[in-house]
């Protein structure tokens, strides 16, 4: 069972409350895919992918860019139960995704600086970043767990 | 995953904006690896003051970052540029070089923070891949 303090518990719900899954979402995508360009093998059907500027303007890119980060919410809403709230995407990461489970940490990296990026140093305080970072542990360590 | 002409060029260009702040940059980037990597703290058991922004982490902070800036002005030779960096490391500081990607990490997510309009995606690869070759450079002289 992880153990969150309150200040912990306060840090990551107060910035997930000012995070738009829209806006955020597909820039940590976006940038998953320019930093580490070996993500892209899980995109193949999503076209053009050959630049920078090609995934920064690529529709599915923002799309799909929503729909991962708004995965997020769930964890957030359920702080105390992560691993149980992502047993099922767990199960579909590992058996029909087939996404080597090392790439969570990557998006876990680019969602930080995406959040570094919008927060500036008044909010994304050391504390602050400890928190969020233990928060994305949880959460990768929780889609890791159905792997076999 | 070696450093392109066009990394290079970014990443030079990227740190020469960036430089005239390094007090600050090395100051956060010290700061978050202790207090979000408190394994981190083990290294400095020596020091009065290990919280954010005391005067230690401040100055040893600024160290740091002036060590990668100097790196930049070597990144067309790495290996040579930094053997006495690389020697320190690995027999004095002995420092375990997990610890350089966590440092490496920080550097990025200060930058992030700090320079958000200019932390393009094509900037953080290129910064992330300089910072990769740094490290590999400084574990060289460790076994």
């Amino acid at each position: 069972m992880v153990e969150w303090t309150d200040a912990e518990r306060s840090a990551i719900t107060g910035l997930w409350g000012k995070i738009s899954v829209d806006e955020m979402g597909p820039q940590a995508l976006a940038r998953l895919l320019i930093v580490f360009p070996w993500t892209q093998r899980y995109f193949a059907s999503f076209g053009n992918l050959s630049s920078p500027a090609a995934i920064m303007g690529n529709p599915k890119v923002a799309a799909h860019g929503k729909v991962v980060m708004g995965g997020l919410d769930r964890a957030v809403k359920n702080l105390d139960n992560v691993k149980a709230t992502y047993a099922q995407l767990s199960k579909l990461h590992s058996e029909k995704l087939h996404v080597d489970p090392d790439n969570f940490v990557l998006l876990a990296d680019c969602i930080t600086v995406c959040a570094a990026m919008k927060f500036g140093p008044s909010a994304f305080t050391p504390d602050v970043q400890e928190a969020w970072q233990k928060f994305l542990c949880v959460v990768v360590a929780a889609l890791r767990r159905q792997y076999h | 995953m070696s450093l392109t002409a066009k990394d290079k060029a970014t990443g030079k260009a990227f740190f020469n904006k960036v430089s005239p702040m390094a007090e600050q940059i090395g100051e956060e980037v010290l700061s978050r690896t202790l207090t979000v990597y408190p394994q981190t703290k083990t290294y400095f058991s020596h020091w009065k003051d290990l919280t954010a922004g005391s005067a230690q982490v401040r100055k040893h902070g600024l160290t740091v970052l002036q060590g990668v800036l100097r790196a930049v002005e070597l990144i067309d030779n790495l290996k040579e540029g930094l053997l006495n960096l690389s020697e320190l490391h690995a027999f004095i500081l002995r420092v375990d070089p997990a610890n350089f990607k966590i440092i490496s990490h920080n550097i990025l997510v200060v930058l992030a923070m700090l320079f958000p309009d200019d932390f393009t995606p094509e900037v953080h690869v290129a910064v992330d891949k300089f910072l990769s070759q740094v490290n590999l450079v400084l574990s060289e002289k460790y076994r």
